[in-house]
Order: structure tokens, then C-alpha cells, then sequence
């Protein structure tokens, strides 16, 4: 894989944000766009990309007013787990998440078979 | 060649070996030299965001580290990602910073060496390896922030013009 992660509707739910666009910018200006499925993951292959570091990266979701841009670049690490982590804390911002707002409403859930709280 | 006769000749390697280990001097020290700390304010914000994410050099086993807010955090119940960089976090970036290459960089503080020798600059530059690549141009904003700064008077107007964290 040359990016892949998984993307969830909040920081603390194991809700995945189905559908949501991952849409990615490289150093070359080259762009590419993936879309997670129900577990919430996305995958970009060697073959469909190999994007040059660093990556600027933004998520879109059609619960969302707007994208959410990342609020750093990826510096080299194509893998999203290898920074963000379940639990937030010194050296993580958690999980890869789109709302803030833990009382917003909770998008459909897929079920555990597809990684949803069920 | 009979097997016992490369003895001497190892024994031989190995006294000069052992001689030139012995001839590191133990008392040897270098005075530490680091470029101005108030100065430093400028530049913290463009090395975080230049350098200083999670998965380069926001990071706590790398020899440099570089603290702030959208990457490593020093305090242990402080979270990336919130609060705004604090004083320590940039007097711990600055200190690790300073002590990558320390005789170098006290060189480079008594003005007898300048900016672009030091690894820092070259790694950043692409002049030396990185696995981070070149995120810097030699000239552009953030280069020029950050060889003032180590060249002794930052030019606070290149570090404006460079990317931070809060833009």
C-alpha cells in the first residue's frame, strides 16, 4: 500500500465514516481520491499511486457542511495508524476522525461484521 | 601458510587499534552553543510544521525532536493536536536542535562555520540523505527563517512568509 487508514464519524465511537472521500495532494501537485468503505477503510495501492511526501490530505462526507482537512501534512508515513492511534494523548491526535461534537447525531452504523459498534 | 602465522599480524592490528582507542581524551568537552532563545519564537512555529509532524521528526526517538501542537507533545497529559505550543516545548525543540551536531553547532555560533554546513540545514535541503526528502529550497521561506536564526539574527519576515501550524 502506498496510503491507507481507517476513518471514523468521532473520536471516541467506533462508528466508521462510510463513503467518506479521502482526497490526497502530493509534493508533485498530483492528487488522488479514495473512498472508504463500510468498515470505514481505505486502501491506495503502489500501482494506482505512489504519491511524493509530503501529502496534504482533506475528508469528505456527505453528513459534512465540508471537508475536513488534515490539520498537518503527512511527512513520510503512508500508513494513518502509525501516528494515529486508539487513545489520544503526547505523541497522537487518536483515531482518525471527522466531528468534534460527540453529541452529534451518530451516522448509520454497518454493524460489527463492518467494524460499527452494532 | 601455516594457520598460526597471521597471529603477529593480528596482534599487530589489534595493539594499533587498542592504541588509537586509548588516545580518545576522556577530559575532552565542548562548550555548548545554541543560536538566541528568544529568536527561536519565530522560528518554532515554521520547524513544526515543516519538520514536526508525528510521523518525522514529532517523534520521541528521533535525535531531533521537534514539540508543538499538531505533533509531539512534551507533557504527558498534554494532547496533540490541542493546546498551542508552550514555552517548554520550544525550549525542548531548540535544546535538541542544538545538541544534534554540539562542536558544530558552537562553530556556527561563534560565526567561524555557517548555517548551510550543518546537517540540519543539509538534510532539510536534500543535500544530504533524508528519508524525509527535501522539504525545504535553499532560499525559500522556511530555509531562510531557519538559517538566520542559526547564522545568529533570524529574519523574522521569512519566518512570517513560511508555513505554520496556524496560517
Amino acid at each position: 500500500m502506498s496510503v491507507a487508514g481507517t476513518v471514523y464519524q468521532k473520536r471516541d465511537r467506533d462508528i466508521p465514516a462510510w463513503g467518506a472521500v479521502v482526497r490526497l495532494t502530493d509534493a508533485s501537485g498530483g492528487r488522488f481520491e479514495s473512498r472508504a468503505n463500510c468498515a470505514g477503510n481505505f486502501y491506495i495501492t503502489v500501482g494506482d499511486w505512489e504519491p511524493v511526501f509530503p501529502l496534504v490530505v482533506e475528508v469528505d462526507h456527505a453528513d459534512l457542511p465540508a471537508p475536513v482537512p488534515m490539520e498537518s501534512h503527512i511527512g513520510r508515513e503512508g500508513a494513518c495508524a502509525g501516528c494515529h492511534v486508539v487513545d489520544s494523548g503526547p505523541g497522537s491526535p487518536g483515531r482518525v476522525f471527522l466531528l468534534d461534537d460527540p453529541a452529534s447525531p451518530d451516522w448509520a452504523d454497518p454493524g460489527p461484521q463492518c467494524g460499527g459498534d452494532g | 601458510m601455516r594457520p598460526g602465522a597471521r597471529l603477529p599480524c593480528l596482534v599487530a592490528v589489534l595493539a594499533v587499534v587498542a592504541a588509537s582507542c586509548t588516545s580518545v581524551d576522556p577530559e575532552a568537552t565542548v562548550v555548548a552553543a545554541c543560536p538566541d532563545e528568544l529568536q527561536f519564537a519565530s522560528v518554532s512555529p515554521v520547524m513544526e510544521a515543516s519538520c514536526g509532524t508525528l510521523d518525522c521528526h514529532g517523534h520521541p526517538a528521533r535525535p531531533l525532536r521537534i514539540y508543538g501542537e499538531r505533533g509531539l507533545r512534551l507533557g504527558q497529559t498534554d494532547l496533540s493536536g490541542e493546546a498551542l505550543t508552550t514555552a517548554a516545548e520550544r525550549a525542548a525543540s531548540r535544546r535538541s536542535i542544538c545538541s544534534l551536531q554540539p562542536e558544530a553547532m558552537a562553530s556556527v555560533a561563534a560565526a567561524e562555520m555557517r548555517a548551510d554546513a550543518l546537517l540540519l540545514v543539509q538534510k532539510a535541503r536534500g543535500e544530504a540523505f533524508h528519508k524525509g526528502g527535501a522539504p525545504v529550497a535553499a532560499g525559500d521561506a522556511t530555509d531562510t527563517c531557519i538559517t538566520t536564526w542559526l547564522d545568529g539574527a533570524a529574519d523574522t519576515q521569512a519566518c512570517a512568509n513560511a508555513p505554520t501550524p496556524d496560517p
